[in-house]
């Protein structure tokens, strides 16, 4: 009995942690920083706010992501306590938590220029560019086509042209094909975001600027392009993305298969993995083009590049003793040496426009940002539809077959009606 | 006849069994074989042996998944809630087993009642009544809810071994006088000592193998188990093959060897259940 | 006198005391939360604002749902394979009965993915089945292309691949450890008797075994049951994450889905009302197989 009781408190007391000093400590929590390239570059600002601000001590906690993050993020906000700071995904998923993040117009004033305004504007309260923002943005998340240079070359086709309709890239694959090439490279297993990514493109190149109207009345039923789009992939994923490539998983394996030159193309994304940093790395600077989009619309929309205005970001929560602490390391996140540190050890794309793109030494990163963009669809949907539903329609309608295209769109279509109830 | 019947019986037996045991063994061969291989390695080979061995894998992930620690806490927390699992498996046991008392049937089919609940059905609200009890982030939560979950099994494994205790046994303590407690430690737990072993074993499986809860209760990062942290490697964008087999070995290197040491009391305990008690 | 009452007293109680501890942290870690559970399926909550009271509105949503009523059939094909489940390790034990050679090994093997538990289980066969995996890689080795398909890429493929691993293979070892034991407390002469008679295997099986150890097969049956409804998830979601599509989506990865994914924790609540339903039933049988069992 006595050896339970003593147990007891130990245990408690083994479990709570007690700190108190004059320095302040600021908790971030982070769902990057735990391993990889964020980890390295992430420690690497966090000495150097540090070094510049002895008063101030940074506990950074690494956290799973997926899923489980925004449970913990829910857990902290119903206990009315936790970091000071919390990473978020730019969009529907930080907006869900307004309320409980501080307005940030006064700490950024000084360097709001840095970023453009249309960033600040959807790292608003709702989105909306007139209320304040609540969200320090660190990267722009996008997605598009990298290519190999040297094994279109191989093929007869131009490296440096962009295919100006879809049907010039469906020859370009006919062509690879012929050639014995892997036109795409591709991954299914664990998700299929070969078909998820893709489809981002293309819905960007459909609807251009208007990709934030699907929330309110612009729909994917009834369009012809969006059901031509369609089309295209189920023929690209009869033809030409590479069989083997079916089981392998995305994030690893068929990244993995591209930079190891084993197919021409690559439907990748401009974050911190798979990305114009590790390919450039594995195929040489120089080897790696970039298509932005599978052109098969009008003009104004020609190679348009998908972009979300923030990919991820930082908000100071509502409860934090040291907001003004907290707002430093925000400016030394987003200004400063941080955002260029950040993107040369992690390749994810900043926003900061001082950020000195050339120094890094891939021509392909100014290329890239240089093109007009659009909103990517996914940060306009529900959780549960952007994270989970619309990978597993996009599994059922091209990677196992199970539902025609015309039952894909109606899933598509009842995707924007979740949205549109959300609101 | 009966011979040739048999022999054939058994011969099919023996390869219905390699097959099995084949299938059964290879995924760990295949664990360790990928996790020596490095990264590069795997991508074109995937399922030979590996043509240079490496430990990096190993270093990864006891480095970055800062291993030490949570095996360290968990080392902790288990042992600290295998006591109370024990205390009241074995008290809930023998009372259940042994002792006759009114409402003993109906009180005994609830707790079997109970132990059906899928986790997935109860962390929400787990979660909300740790919080009010300000049990969040706090081992002792984290072992209670461990106890509560795991131990109507626990229970009911052990009446079944106490209702098989011969009742002279109680009898004869009580004539002697020895109070609840002294009669609870002085004899029934020496009796049911290989009984207690193997509960010992399947509540230290059950809470080291066990994810939802921790990942639930223990959200400060220096708090996690080894399990949890596996967890945390993975990301959002997966872990490459080799990199999770070495993390899969080193969360089940535990289980592994304790079933290794106490193979014959695991399987042993496997069938209290199954004998009529 | 009065030594001998406080005595009787304490003997009273000492029962209670005992269960005590148990029946506090259940009532407050289980009952409350199934409860609870019940009652949340009434409102809508986001996890963060506060609950807020809709009445049948998540049911009337759940019962047009296709991913419910799919998950009600993807559940219903997992429990098909329950009588396989049952039979295999009840004739493998059988005939091991008979005594066989080098049985600790096999026993060791056979158990090995019980100790692993389902979330390192799940992981690694989800690497093993992938089309360029081992387990293809080993039929194409034998000879068998035909047979190494794509299985967890095809939904059908990989709905009966999960009933296979999970409710057969899986459970393998300790169904054959749980039935040897069973077996053994049976009484020899009841086999002498068969053998005078001159009886077949078979027939002795039939006949002898499986009358008396009734009570374990039945018992084995509720603990499947048990087992595909409530226990499959951490399984599912490592070996293929309710995919592909939603062709493994069970009623436990709808309410991880709507309760952690979408944070519709009433919708969530919904769901798991319809699994207690059926683990109630599966409970009421278990019970009154205990009570049977104990009269």
């Amino acid at each position: 009995m006595c050896v339970i009781f003593m147990l007891v408190p130990a245990v408690w007391a083994g479990g709570k942690k007690e700190s108190a000093s004059s320095v302040k400590t600021v908790t971030i929590w982070d769902f990057k920083c735990g391993s990889g390239a964020s980890k390295v570059a992430m420690e690497q600002i966090d000495a150097l706010i540090e070094k510049n601000n002895p008063d101030i001590k940074i506990n950074h906690v690494a956290q799973p992501d997926g899923d489980n993050y925004y449970q913990l993020v829910r857990a902290a906000v119903q206990a009315g306590e936790g970091p000071d700071i919390v990473m978020f995904h730019g969009g529907v998923q930080a907006y869900e938590f307004d309320d409980f993040t501080l307005p940030l117009d006064k700490y950024i004033a000084s360097w709001r220029s840095e970023i453009a305004e249309d960033n600040w504007a959807f790292c608003s309260e709702g989105g909306d560019g007139s209320k304040p923002v609540h969200m320090v943005p660190l990267t722009t998340q996008g997605f598009g086509i990298y290519t190999n240079k040297a094994l279109l070359k191989k093929a007869g086709i131009d490296p440096d042209k962009v295919p100006a309709t879809a049907e010039e890239f469906i020859a370009n694959c006919k062509a690879l094909k012929a050639a014995g090439i892997a036109p795409i490279v591709g991954g299914f297993s664990g998700g299929p975001y070969t078909v998820d990514f893709l489809f981002r493109c293309f819905i960007a190149n459909i609807y251009g600027d208007k990709v934030a109207d699907l929330a309110k009345n612009v729909d994917f039923i009834g369009n012809a392009q969006f059901k031509e789009a369609c089309e295209i992939m189920k023929e690209l994923m009869s033809n030409y993305i590479d069989d083997e490539a079916t089981s392998t998983v995305y994030f690893t394996d068929a990244g993995d298969n591209f930079a190891a030159g084993k197919g021409a193309m690559f439907i990748g994304l401009l974050s911190d993995v798979n990305n114009w940093k590790t390919f450039c790395d594995a195929l040489g600077k120089d080897n790696v083009g970039y298509y932005p989009t599978v052109n098969f619309t009008n003009a104004s929309n020609k190679n348009i590049q998908v972009l979300q205005p923030c990919g991820i970001g930082y908000s100071i929560m509502s409860w934090s003793k040291n907001p003004d602490a907290a707002a430093k390391v925000l400016q030394a996140y987003g200004s400063g040496e941080g955002p260029g540190i950040f993107m040369g050890i992690t390749g994810a794309l900043g926003v900061n426009k001082k950020a000195d793109i050339n120094s890094l030494g891939y021509p392909i990163v100014g290329e890239i940002l240089s093109r007009n963009s659009a909103l990517d669809v996914t940060n306009i949907l529900t959780n549960e539809d952007a994270n989970s539903n619309f990978d597993r329609y996009c599994t059922e309608a091209f990677v196992t077959g199970e539902i025609t295209i015309d039952e894909f769109i109606t899933k598509c279509q009842s995707m924007l009606v979740n949205a549109r109830a959300a609101r | 006849m009966n011979n040739r019947y048999d022999r054939t019986l058994k011969i099919i037996m023996y390869t219905f069994l390699g097959i099995c045991a084949f299938v059964a063994l290879y995924p760990i061969v295949f664990a360790v074989m990928t996790s020596v291989k490095t990264p590069e390695e795997y991508v074109t080979n995937k399922l030979g042996f590996p043509s240079k061995l490496t430990l990096d894998n190993y270093s990864y992930v006891w480095k970055n998944g800062n291993m030490l620690k949570y095996f360290m806490n968990t080392l902790l927390v288990i042992p600290a809630g295998l006591v109370f699992y024990l205390f009241i498996c074995v008290s809930a046991g023998f009372a259940f087993g042994r002792l006759r008392f009114p409402g003993r049937l109906p009180l005994f089919l609830s707790v079997l009642f109970l132990m059906i609940f899928p986790q997935m059905l109860l962390s929400m609200q787990i979660f909300q009544i740790c919080r009010s009890l300000k049990l969040v982030n706090n081992y002792f939560g984290l072992i209670l809810v461990w106890v509560a979950y795991f131990s109507p099994f626990g229970t009911y494994i052990m009446t079944t071994y106490y209702s098989t205790v011969p009742m002279s046994l109680v009898e004869s303590a009580r004539l002697d006088g020895a109070k609840l407690y002294q009669m609870l430690f002085r004899i029934m737990v020496p009796i049911a000592q290989p009984m207690i072993i193997v509960i010992t074993i399947i509540g230290t499986q059950s809470m080291w193998n066990e994810l939802p809860f921790s990942m639930l209760l223990l959200q400060n990062a220096d708090m996690r188990t080894i399990t949890h942290s596996l967890g945390m490697l993975k990301g959002q964008y997966g872990l490459k093959d080799p990199i999770l087999m070495a993390a899969i070995l080193c969360a089940a290197s535990v289980p592994i060897v304790l079933f290794l040491f106490f193979q014959k009391q695991i399987t042993m305990g496997s069938y209290s259940g199954a004998v009529k008690g | 006198m009065k030594r001998k009452l406080s005595k009787k007293n304490t003997e009273l109680f000492e029962p209670y005391m005992l269960i005590t501890p148990l029946l506090i942290l259940l009532a407050v870690f289980i009952l409350y939360p199934v409860i609870a559970n019940i009652v949340m399926s009434f409102f809508k909550w986001n996890g963060i604002k506060k609950p807020e009271f809709i009445g049948l509105e998540n049911y009337a949503e759940m019962f047009k749902d296709e991913k419910f009523w799919g998950s009600i059939k993807n559940t219903g094909i997992l429990l098909l394979y329950i009588p396989l489940g049952v039979i295999l390790p009840l004739v493998v034990s059988a005939v091991l009965r008979e005594g066989l050679k080098g049985w600790p090994f096999f026993r060791a093997a056979l158990y090995l993915p019980n100790i692993l538990g389902y979330v390192i289980m799940g992981s690694i066969c989800n690497i093993v089945f992938r089309k360029t995996g081992p387990l293809n890689n080993i039929l194409n080795a034998l000879g068998l292309q035909n047979l190494a398909k794509d299985w967890l890429m095809s939904p059908s493929l990989a709905i009966n691949s999960l009933g296979f691993v999970y409710g057969v293979w899986l459970r393998l070892g300790f169904g054959c450890i749980f039935f040897l034991a069973a077996m053994s407390s049976i009484d020899e002469s009841l086999y002498d008797a068969a053998k005078i008679d001159g009886a077949k295997w078979w027939k002795t099986f039939f006949n002898v075994t499986l009358p008396s150890i009734r009570f374990s097969i039945e018992f084995w049956v509720v603990l499947s049951f048990i087992e595909v409804l409530a226990r499959a998830f951490s399984f599912i979601y490592t070996f293929t994450n309710g995919g592909p599509g939603f062709a493994t989506f069970t009623l436990e990865y709808g309410i991880y889905t709507s309760g952690f994914v979408a944070f519709k924790m009433g919708y969530a609540s919904a769901w798991a009302s319809v699994l207690f339903v059926f683990c109630a039933i599966i409970a009421v049988f278990q019970v009154k197989l205990m009570k049977r069992e104990a009269e």
